[in-house]
Protein backbone atom coordinates (compact mmCIF):
# COMPACT_ATOMS: atom_id res chain seq x y z
CA UNK A 1 0.00 0.00 0.00
CA UNK A 2 1.29 3.45 -0.63
CA UNK A 3 1.71 6.61 1.50
CA UNK A 4 -0.63 7.77 -0.34
CA UNK A 5 -3.43 5.06 -0.42
CA UNK A 6 -2.66 4.57 3.32
CA UNK A 7 -3.23 8.27 3.81
CA UNK A 8 -7.06 8.07 2.20
CA UNK A 9 -7.69 5.21 4.19
CA UNK A 10 -6.79 6.53 7.35
CA UNK A 11 -8.97 9.56 6.79
CA UNK A 12 -12.01 7.60 5.57
CA UNK A 13 -11.65 5.75 8.93
CA UNK A 14 -11.14 8.68 11.13
CA UNK A 15 -14.06 10.34 9.49
CA UNK A 16 -16.26 7.05 9.78
CA UNK A 17 -15.84 6.77 13.04
CA UNK A 18 -14.21 3.72 12.76
CA UNK A 19 -15.09 1.91 16.57
CA UNK A 20 -11.95 0.46 17.15
CA UNK A 21 -9.78 3.59 16.16
CA UNK A 22 -11.84 5.48 18.79
CA UNK A 23 -11.89 3.31 21.54
CA UNK A 24 -8.18 3.98 21.37
CA UNK A 25 -8.29 7.52 21.41
CA UNK A 26 -11.09 7.36 24.53
CA UNK A 27 -8.40 5.19 26.18
CA UNK A 28 -5.62 7.10 25.71
CA UNK A 29 -7.72 10.89 26.54
CA UNK A 30 -8.67 9.03 29.80
CA UNK A 31 -5.48 7.63 31.13
CA UNK A 32 -3.56 10.73 30.91
CA UNK A 33 -6.34 13.19 32.02
CA UNK A 34 -6.77 10.58 34.71
CA UNK A 35 -2.72 10.77 35.10
CA UNK A 36 -2.93 14.66 35.06
CA UNK A 37 -5.79 15.18 37.72
CA UNK A 38 -3.83 13.06 39.95
CA UNK A 39 -0.24 14.27 39.77
CA UNK A 40 -1.29 18.17 39.14
CA UNK A 41 -2.24 18.97 42.77
CA UNK A 42 0.18 17.40 44.45
CA UNK A 43 3.04 18.63 42.05
CA UNK A 44 1.76 22.15 41.60
CA UNK A 45 2.07 21.66 45.50
CA UNK A 46 5.33 20.87 45.76
CA UNK A 47 7.14 23.18 43.01
CA UNK A 48 5.36 25.88 45.43
CA UNK A 49 6.29 25.09 48.63
CA UNK A 50 9.84 24.73 47.20
CA UNK A 51 9.61 27.83 45.50
CA UNK A 52 8.77 29.67 48.53
CA UNK A 53 10.44 28.25 51.18
CA UNK A 54 14.29 27.85 52.44
CA UNK A 55 15.93 24.53 53.55
CA UNK A 56 18.79 21.91 53.14
CA UNK A 57 18.73 20.33 50.18
CA UNK A 58 16.49 23.01 48.33
CA UNK A 59 19.33 23.37 45.55
CA UNK A 60 19.86 19.49 45.10
CA UNK A 61 15.89 19.15 45.06
CA UNK A 62 15.64 21.53 42.42
CA UNK A 63 18.62 19.77 40.32
CA UNK A 64 17.11 16.53 40.52
CA UNK A 65 13.45 17.75 39.39
CA UNK A 66 14.81 19.64 35.95
CA UNK A 67 16.59 16.66 35.62
CA UNK A 68 13.57 14.21 36.08
CA UNK A 69 12.20 16.04 33.21
CA UNK A 70 14.18 14.11 30.67
CA UNK A 71 13.87 11.09 32.43
CA UNK A 72 13.15 8.15 30.10
CA UNK A 73 9.48 7.01 30.15
CA UNK A 74 10.50 3.19 29.45
CA UNK A 75 12.82 3.56 32.57
CA UNK A 76 9.76 4.67 34.09
CA UNK A 77 8.11 1.63 33.04
CA UNK A 78 10.87 -0.87 34.00
CA UNK A 79 11.07 0.55 37.59
CA UNK A 80 7.54 0.36 37.22
CA UNK A 81 6.88 -3.31 36.01
CA UNK A 82 9.88 -4.35 38.64
CA UNK A 83 7.09 -3.42 41.28
CA UNK A 84 3.90 -4.54 40.00
CA UNK A 85 5.05 -8.04 38.16
CA UNK A 86 3.72 -10.71 40.45
CA UNK A 87 7.22 -11.66 41.73
CA UNK A 88 7.94 -7.77 42.55
CA UNK A 89 6.89 -6.21 45.61
CA UNK A 90 3.11 -4.70 44.85
CA UNK A 91 2.39 -7.86 42.80
CA UNK A 92 -0.52 -8.87 45.17
CA UNK A 93 -2.21 -5.69 43.87
CA UNK A 94 -2.53 -6.98 40.91
CA UNK A 95 -2.34 -3.77 39.18
CA UNK A 96 0.07 -4.66 36.15
CA UNK A 97 -1.67 -5.02 32.79
CA UNK A 98 -3.90 -2.12 33.66
CA UNK A 99 -4.80 1.07 33.59
CA UNK A 100 -4.19 1.58 36.63
CA UNK A 101 -0.89 1.05 36.04
CA UNK A 102 -0.77 2.99 32.82
CA UNK A 103 -2.23 6.09 35.46
CA UNK A 104 0.21 5.26 37.76
CA UNK A 105 3.57 5.70 34.75
CA UNK A 106 1.98 8.69 33.11
CA UNK A 107 1.38 10.47 36.74
CA UNK A 108 4.86 9.96 37.62
CA UNK A 109 6.39 10.93 34.10
CA UNK A 110 4.34 13.99 34.18
CA UNK A 111 5.27 15.09 38.16
CA UNK A 112 8.55 16.76 37.27
CA UNK A 113 7.20 18.79 34.21
CA UNK A 114 4.48 20.13 36.50
CA UNK A 115 7.03 21.03 39.73
CA UNK A 116 9.42 21.89 37.89
CA UNK A 117 6.94 24.54 35.61
CA UNK A 118 5.22 25.72 39.02
CA UNK A 119 8.31 26.31 40.94
CA UNK A 120 10.09 28.46 38.17
CA UNK A 121 6.57 30.41 38.17
CA UNK A 122 6.45 31.00 41.34
CA UNK A 123 10.14 32.02 41.32
CA UNK A 124 9.32 34.32 39.02
CA UNK A 125 6.33 35.85 40.63
CA UNK A 126 6.39 39.00 42.58
CA UNK A 127 7.71 38.85 46.04
CA UNK A 128 6.34 41.75 46.94
CA UNK A 129 2.72 40.13 45.87
CA UNK A 130 3.10 37.43 48.83
CA UNK A 131 4.73 40.11 51.31
CA UNK A 132 1.68 42.97 50.63
CA UNK A 133 -0.99 40.00 51.01
CA UNK A 134 0.93 38.98 54.38
CA UNK A 135 0.57 42.59 55.71
CA UNK A 136 -2.66 42.90 54.91
CA UNK A 137 -3.71 40.22 57.42
CA UNK A 138 -3.73 37.24 54.76
CA UNK A 139 -2.73 33.79 56.61
CA UNK A 140 -0.26 32.05 54.78
CA UNK A 141 -2.35 29.53 52.71
CA UNK A 142 -4.18 33.06 51.99
CA UNK A 143 -1.13 34.53 50.44
CA UNK A 144 0.29 31.21 49.31
CA UNK A 145 -3.53 31.20 47.39
CA UNK A 146 -2.93 34.51 46.10
CA UNK A 147 0.85 34.21 44.32
CA UNK A 148 -1.05 30.85 42.67
CA UNK A 149 -3.66 33.08 41.59
CA UNK A 150 -1.24 35.29 40.23
CA UNK A 151 0.43 32.42 38.76
CA UNK A 152 -2.39 30.36 37.29
CA UNK A 153 -1.69 30.69 33.90
CA UNK A 154 1.83 29.35 34.31
CA UNK A 155 -0.05 26.22 36.06
CA UNK A 156 -2.02 26.29 32.90
CA UNK A 157 0.62 26.12 30.70
CA UNK A 158 2.52 22.98 33.01
CA UNK A 159 -0.70 21.10 32.89
CA UNK A 160 -0.46 21.44 29.08
CA UNK A 161 3.05 20.47 28.86
CA UNK A 162 2.50 17.86 31.13
CA UNK A 163 -0.08 16.47 28.90
CA UNK A 164 1.69 17.07 25.48
CA UNK A 165 4.48 14.52 27.68
CA UNK A 166 2.00 11.64 28.50
CA UNK A 167 -0.06 11.48 25.77
CA UNK A 168 2.45 10.40 23.20
CA UNK A 169 3.92 8.29 25.55
CA UNK A 170 5.10 4.70 24.75
CA UNK A 171 7.64 3.28 26.34
CA UNK A 172 5.64 3.12 29.59
CA UNK A 173 2.37 2.08 28.88
CA UNK A 174 3.74 -0.50 26.48
CA UNK A 175 5.53 -2.06 29.60
CA UNK A 176 2.89 -1.71 32.24
CA UNK A 177 -0.61 -1.72 29.82
CA UNK A 178 0.84 -4.94 27.68
CA UNK A 179 -1.21 -2.89 24.93
CA UNK A 180 -4.33 -5.10 24.98
CA UNK A 181 -7.18 -4.39 22.81
CA UNK A 182 -9.89 -2.12 23.91
CA UNK A 183 -8.46 -2.24 27.46
CA UNK A 184 -4.87 -1.11 27.86
CA UNK A 185 -4.10 -0.19 24.20
CA UNK A 186 -3.68 3.93 23.26
CA UNK A 187 -3.25 5.80 20.61
CA UNK A 188 1.17 5.16 21.02
CA UNK A 189 1.13 1.79 21.65
CA UNK A 190 -1.36 1.11 18.90
CA UNK A 191 0.80 3.28 16.35
CA UNK A 192 3.53 0.92 16.98
CA UNK A 193 1.13 -2.42 16.77
CA UNK A 194 -0.59 -1.57 13.39
CA UNK A 195 3.19 -0.72 12.35
CA UNK A 196 4.45 -4.06 13.51
CA UNK A 197 1.34 -5.72 11.68
CA UNK A 198 1.47 -3.63 8.34
CA UNK A 199 -1.66 -1.61 8.81
CA UNK A 200 -0.43 2.04 8.08
CA UNK A 201 -3.69 3.18 7.15
CA UNK A 202 -4.58 2.71 11.23
CA UNK A 203 -1.25 4.26 12.10
CA UNK A 204 -1.47 6.70 10.11
CA UNK A 205 -5.15 7.67 11.16
CA UNK A 206 -3.82 7.36 14.68
CA UNK A 207 -0.71 9.66 13.94
CA UNK A 208 -3.20 12.12 12.89
CA UNK A 209 -5.10 12.42 15.87
CA UNK A 210 -1.73 12.60 18.39
CA UNK A 211 -0.81 15.50 15.57
CA UNK A 212 -4.26 17.25 16.08
CA UNK A 213 -4.10 16.95 20.10
CA UNK A 214 -0.21 18.50 19.74
CA UNK A 215 -1.57 21.40 18.00
CA UNK A 216 -4.58 21.71 20.43
CA UNK A 217 -2.24 21.96 23.05
CA UNK A 218 0.23 24.46 21.31
CA UNK A 219 -3.10 26.78 20.18
CA UNK A 220 -3.85 27.09 24.10
CA UNK A 221 -0.79 27.15 25.15
CA UNK A 222 -0.47 30.52 22.86
CA UNK A 223 -3.62 31.41 24.24
CA UNK A 224 -2.82 30.98 27.75
CA UNK A 225 0.68 33.06 27.23
CA UNK A 226 -1.06 35.60 25.44
CA UNK A 227 -3.63 36.07 28.09
CA UNK A 228 -1.06 35.88 30.91
CA UNK A 229 1.28 38.84 28.51
CA UNK A 230 -2.20 40.69 28.45
CA UNK A 231 -2.79 41.22 32.28
CA UNK B 1 45.51 20.08 9.64
CA UNK B 2 43.62 19.19 6.39
CA UNK B 3 45.86 16.19 6.16
CA UNK B 4 43.79 15.09 9.96
CA UNK B 5 40.83 16.73 8.42
CA UNK B 6 40.92 14.59 5.00
CA UNK B 7 42.25 11.15 7.08
CA UNK B 8 39.06 11.63 9.27
CA UNK B 9 37.08 12.41 6.51
CA UNK B 10 37.61 8.89 4.88
CA UNK B 11 37.36 6.93 8.41
CA UNK B 12 33.94 8.56 8.38
CA UNK B 13 33.50 7.24 4.65
CA UNK B 14 34.80 3.96 5.21
CA UNK B 15 32.86 3.34 8.81
CA UNK B 16 29.58 4.43 6.95
CA UNK B 17 30.25 2.16 3.89
CA UNK B 18 31.42 -0.36 6.08
CA UNK B 19 27.98 -0.64 8.08
CA UNK B 20 26.11 -0.54 4.70
CA UNK B 21 27.95 -2.78 2.74
CA UNK B 22 29.46 -5.38 5.25
CA UNK B 23 26.42 -6.59 7.02
CA UNK B 24 23.93 -6.82 3.63
CA UNK B 25 22.09 -9.88 4.28
CA UNK B 26 18.69 -8.69 5.47
CA UNK B 27 16.55 -11.80 6.65
CA UNK B 28 12.98 -11.52 7.92
CA UNK B 29 12.16 -13.69 10.66
CA UNK B 30 9.56 -14.61 13.37
CA UNK B 31 9.31 -13.64 16.82
CA UNK B 32 9.40 -17.50 18.13
CA UNK B 33 12.65 -18.20 16.35
CA UNK B 34 14.22 -15.42 18.32
CA UNK B 35 12.42 -15.95 21.53
CA UNK B 36 13.35 -19.83 21.20
CA UNK B 37 17.39 -19.21 20.54
CA UNK B 38 17.84 -20.74 17.42
CA UNK B 39 17.90 -18.26 15.08
CA UNK B 40 21.00 -16.77 16.73
CA UNK B 41 22.33 -20.60 16.43
CA UNK B 42 21.80 -21.03 13.00
CA UNK B 43 23.34 -17.56 12.06
CA UNK B 44 26.40 -17.48 14.26
CA UNK B 45 27.00 -20.77 12.11
CA UNK B 46 26.55 -19.78 8.56
CA UNK B 47 28.39 -16.91 9.56
CA UNK B 48 31.37 -19.01 10.52
CA UNK B 49 31.04 -20.65 7.54
CA UNK B 50 30.53 -18.58 4.84
CA UNK B 51 31.35 -15.47 6.39
CA UNK B 52 28.45 -13.34 5.38
CA UNK B 53 26.72 -11.54 8.18
CA UNK B 54 23.05 -11.74 8.53
CA UNK B 55 20.98 -9.13 10.01
CA UNK B 56 17.74 -10.26 11.28
CA UNK B 57 14.48 -8.48 10.93
CA UNK B 58 12.84 -9.58 13.72
CA UNK B 59 8.71 -9.48 13.77
CA UNK B 60 5.32 -11.49 13.37
CA UNK B 61 5.32 -13.52 10.24
CA UNK B 62 2.14 -11.09 8.71
CA UNK B 63 4.84 -8.18 9.04
CA UNK B 64 7.59 -10.31 7.82
CA UNK B 65 5.52 -11.02 4.85
CA UNK B 66 4.59 -7.07 4.32
CA UNK B 67 8.84 -6.63 4.99
CA UNK B 68 9.20 -8.92 1.48
CA UNK B 69 5.97 -7.39 -0.33
CA UNK B 70 8.28 -4.13 0.08
CA UNK B 71 11.17 -5.23 -0.27
CA UNK B 72 12.58 -4.59 3.10
CA UNK B 73 14.03 -7.97 3.22
CA UNK B 74 16.11 -10.16 1.14
CA UNK B 75 14.20 -13.86 2.10
CA UNK B 76 12.39 -14.48 4.76
CA UNK B 77 12.01 -17.65 7.45
CA UNK B 78 8.95 -18.01 8.61
CA UNK B 79 6.08 -20.36 9.78
CA UNK B 80 2.57 -19.83 7.93
CA UNK B 81 3.19 -22.09 4.80
CA UNK B 82 -0.48 -20.64 3.39
CA UNK B 83 1.40 -17.21 3.67
CA UNK B 84 4.60 -18.38 2.31
CA UNK B 85 3.13 -20.25 -0.58
CA UNK B 86 0.77 -17.45 -2.11
CA UNK B 87 3.68 -15.16 -1.71
CA UNK B 88 5.47 -17.60 -4.07
CA UNK B 89 2.12 -17.96 -5.99
CA UNK B 90 2.23 -14.14 -6.10
CA UNK B 91 5.73 -13.61 -7.93
CA UNK B 92 6.83 -11.48 -5.02
CA UNK B 93 8.47 -15.26 -3.30
CA UNK B 94 11.02 -17.34 -5.31
CA UNK B 95 11.14 -20.66 -4.39
CA UNK B 96 10.09 -22.12 -0.51
CA UNK B 97 11.30 -25.07 1.16
CA UNK B 98 10.86 -27.00 4.51
CA UNK B 99 13.28 -26.09 7.35
CA UNK B 100 12.01 -27.79 10.56
CA UNK B 101 8.55 -28.10 12.47
CA UNK B 102 7.69 -28.22 16.04
CA UNK B 103 4.13 -27.73 17.19
CA UNK B 104 2.53 -25.21 19.36
CA UNK B 105 0.94 -26.33 23.16
CA UNK B 106 -1.96 -24.63 24.92
CA UNK B 107 0.11 -23.16 28.21
CA UNK B 108 -2.20 -21.96 31.13
CA UNK B 109 -1.71 -21.70 35.16
CA UNK B 110 -1.37 -24.95 37.44
CA UNK B 111 -4.94 -24.66 38.62
CA UNK B 112 -6.33 -24.69 35.13
CA UNK B 113 -9.48 -22.99 35.89
CA UNK B 114 -10.96 -24.06 32.46
CA UNK B 115 -10.13 -27.61 33.17
CA UNK B 116 -8.09 -28.35 29.92
CA UNK B 117 -5.42 -30.09 30.89
CA UNK B 118 -4.61 -33.66 29.20
CA UNK B 119 -7.40 -32.55 26.23
CA UNK B 120 -5.47 -33.38 22.95
CA UNK B 121 -8.70 -31.63 21.16
CA UNK B 122 -7.16 -27.76 20.84
CA UNK B 123 -10.25 -25.96 19.27
CA UNK B 124 -12.50 -27.90 22.10
CA UNK B 125 -9.86 -26.95 24.88
CA UNK B 126 -10.14 -22.72 23.33
CA UNK B 127 -14.12 -23.70 23.77
CA UNK B 128 -13.65 -24.40 27.23
CA UNK B 129 -11.92 -21.69 28.21
CA UNK B 130 -14.10 -19.12 26.25
CA UNK B 131 -16.62 -21.20 28.27
CA UNK B 132 -15.24 -21.02 31.67
CA UNK B 133 -14.79 -17.07 31.53
CA UNK B 134 -11.16 -17.54 32.38
CA UNK B 135 -8.32 -15.24 30.49
CA UNK B 136 -6.76 -15.49 27.11
CA UNK B 137 -3.75 -13.64 25.82
CA UNK B 138 -3.97 -13.88 21.86
CA UNK B 139 -0.77 -12.68 20.22
CA UNK B 140 -3.35 -10.39 18.56
CA UNK B 141 -0.18 -9.08 15.67
CA UNK B 142 -1.18 -11.27 12.81
CA UNK B 143 2.20 -13.71 13.39
CA UNK B 144 2.39 -16.46 12.87
CA UNK B 145 1.09 -18.31 15.65
CA UNK B 146 -2.26 -14.98 15.85
CA UNK B 147 -2.61 -17.10 12.53
CA UNK B 148 -2.89 -20.67 13.81
CA UNK B 149 -5.24 -19.35 17.06
CA UNK B 150 -7.74 -18.28 14.71
CA UNK B 151 -7.42 -21.41 12.51
CA UNK B 152 -8.62 -22.75 15.88
CA UNK B 153 -11.11 -20.79 16.52
CA UNK B 154 -12.75 -21.16 13.48
CA UNK B 155 -12.83 -24.88 14.07
CA UNK B 156 -14.21 -24.18 17.81
CA UNK B 157 -17.20 -22.52 15.89
CA UNK B 158 -15.55 -18.94 15.82
CA UNK B 159 -14.09 -16.60 17.76
CA UNK B 160 -16.35 -14.24 19.94
CA UNK B 161 -14.19 -12.57 22.05
CA UNK B 162 -15.54 -12.69 25.94
CA UNK B 163 -13.81 -10.25 28.42
CA UNK B 164 -10.95 -12.25 29.59
CA UNK B 165 -9.78 -12.40 26.17
CA UNK B 166 -6.55 -10.26 25.69
CA UNK B 167 -5.47 -9.24 22.01
CA UNK B 168 -2.04 -8.04 23.01
CA UNK B 169 -0.23 -7.47 20.17
CA UNK B 170 3.20 -8.18 21.44
CA UNK B 171 5.29 -11.06 20.37
CA UNK B 172 5.92 -14.85 22.01
CA UNK B 173 7.78 -14.02 24.93
CA UNK B 174 5.82 -11.22 26.27
CA UNK B 175 2.64 -12.69 25.55
CA UNK B 176 3.91 -15.35 27.56
CA UNK B 177 5.13 -13.38 30.40
CA UNK B 178 1.69 -11.57 30.26
CA UNK B 179 -0.35 -14.66 30.84
CA UNK B 180 2.29 -15.52 33.25
CA UNK B 181 1.02 -12.71 35.10
CA UNK B 182 -2.35 -12.68 34.34
CA UNK B 183 -2.95 -16.45 35.34
CA UNK B 184 -3.98 -16.70 31.65
CA UNK B 185 -3.64 -18.61 29.14
CA UNK B 186 -2.00 -19.09 26.00
CA UNK B 187 -1.23 -20.59 22.55
CA UNK B 188 2.44 -21.05 22.24
CA UNK B 189 5.02 -23.06 20.46
CA UNK B 190 6.99 -25.61 22.33
CA UNK B 191 10.43 -23.97 21.54
CA UNK B 192 9.45 -20.56 22.80
CA UNK B 193 7.92 -22.25 26.00
CA UNK B 194 10.59 -24.14 27.00
CA UNK B 195 12.78 -21.51 26.30
CA UNK B 196 11.06 -19.31 28.85
CA UNK B 197 9.59 -22.15 31.17
CA UNK B 198 11.97 -21.04 33.93
CA UNK B 199 11.16 -17.37 34.14
CA UNK B 200 7.23 -18.04 33.10
CA UNK B 201 6.34 -21.42 34.75
CA UNK B 202 3.15 -22.06 32.98
CA UNK B 203 1.88 -25.75 32.71
CA UNK B 204 1.83 -27.36 29.11
CA UNK B 205 -1.78 -27.84 29.51
CA UNK B 206 -3.33 -29.22 25.77
CA UNK B 207 -0.31 -30.88 23.89
CA UNK B 208 -0.90 -33.36 20.55
CA UNK B 209 -3.63 -32.10 18.59
CA UNK B 210 -2.26 -32.60 15.02
CA UNK B 211 -3.55 -29.16 13.98
CA UNK B 212 -1.44 -27.81 16.38
CA UNK B 213 1.52 -28.69 13.61
CA UNK B 214 4.14 -25.55 13.43
CA UNK B 215 5.94 -25.56 10.23
CA UNK B 216 9.12 -23.00 9.56
CA UNK B 217 9.51 -22.43 5.77
CA UNK B 218 12.42 -20.37 4.58
CA UNK B 219 11.42 -18.24 0.80
CA UNK B 220 13.48 -16.84 -1.54
CA UNK B 221 12.42 -13.83 -2.57
CA UNK B 222 12.93 -12.11 -6.84
CA UNK B 223 13.86 -8.88 -6.77
CA UNK B 224 11.59 -6.88 -9.16
CA UNK B 225 11.81 -2.99 -9.62
CA UNK B 226 12.06 -1.35 -6.10
CA UNK B 227 12.73 -4.56 -4.48
CA UNK B 228 16.25 -4.50 -4.48
CA UNK B 229 17.48 -7.94 -2.96
CA UNK B 230 20.36 -9.47 -2.28
CA UNK B 231 20.11 -12.34 -4.36
CA UNK B 232 23.13 -14.34 -3.93
CA UNK B 233 23.09 -14.22 -0.22
CA UNK B 234 20.15 -15.26 0.20
CA UNK B 235 20.25 -18.24 -2.09
CA UNK B 236 22.97 -19.27 -0.20
CA UNK B 237 21.65 -19.02 3.25
CA UNK B 238 18.49 -21.06 2.12
CA UNK B 239 20.28 -23.87 0.74
CA UNK B 240 22.40 -23.78 3.71
CA UNK B 241 19.60 -23.68 6.20
CA UNK B 242 18.76 -26.91 4.41
CA UNK B 243 22.22 -28.23 4.45
CA UNK B 244 23.37 -31.14 6.41
CA UNK B 245 25.03 -28.61 8.27
CA UNK B 246 22.04 -26.75 9.59
CA UNK B 247 19.91 -29.87 9.88
CA UNK B 248 22.66 -31.14 12.43
CA UNK B 249 22.21 -27.98 14.51
CA UNK B 250 18.51 -28.04 14.10
CA UNK B 251 18.45 -31.69 15.59
CA UNK B 252 21.20 -30.94 17.73
CA UNK B 253 19.84 -28.16 19.15
CA UNK B 254 18.46 -28.42 23.25
CA UNK B 255 16.25 -26.39 25.80
CA UNK B 256 16.84 -27.68 29.07
CA UNK B 257 17.99 -30.59 27.24
CA UNK B 258 14.69 -31.34 25.54
CA UNK B 259 14.80 -31.31 21.68
CA UNK B 260 12.29 -28.76 20.28
CA UNK B 261 12.97 -28.79 16.96
CA UNK B 262 12.56 -31.69 14.61
CA UNK B 263 13.50 -31.60 10.59
CA UNK B 264 10.94 -32.26 7.56
CA UNK B 265 9.39 -35.86 7.65
CA UNK B 266 11.15 -36.84 10.98
CA UNK B 267 8.61 -38.16 13.13
CA UNK B 268 8.59 -36.88 16.69
CA UNK B 269 9.83 -38.95 19.53
CA UNK B 270 7.67 -39.22 22.27
CA UNK B 271 7.56 -36.04 23.79
CA UNK B 272 9.25 -35.96 27.56
CA UNK B 273 7.01 -35.02 30.23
Amino acid sequence: MSLLEATSEAFRRLFALDAELWTVVGISLKVSITALAIATPFAVALGFWVASNRFRGRRALILTLQGLLSFPTVVVGLILYLLLSRSGPLGPWHLLFTQDAMIAGQAIIAFPVLAAFTLAAVHGADPRLRETATSLGAGSLRSALTTLHEVRFAVIAAVLNGFGRVISEVGCSMMVGGNISGFTRNVPTAIALETSKGDFAQGIALGAVLMVFALLVTVLLGIVQSESGAK
Amino acid sequence: MAALGRALAVAVLLCVAGTSLAADLRLGATYTLEDSGILEKLLGAFTAARGVRVRPVVAGTGQVIKYAENGDVDLVFTHSRADEEKLVARGIGKARADVMWNDFIIAGPASDPARVRGLRDAPEALKRIRASGARFVSRGDDSGTHKKELQLWALAGGLSPWPGYLSSGQGAGRALMMAHELDAYDLVDRATHRQLAKRYPLAILVEGDARMLNEYGVTTLKPAQGRPVNERDADAFAAWLVSDEARRIIAGYRIEGERVFHLPGERREAPAR
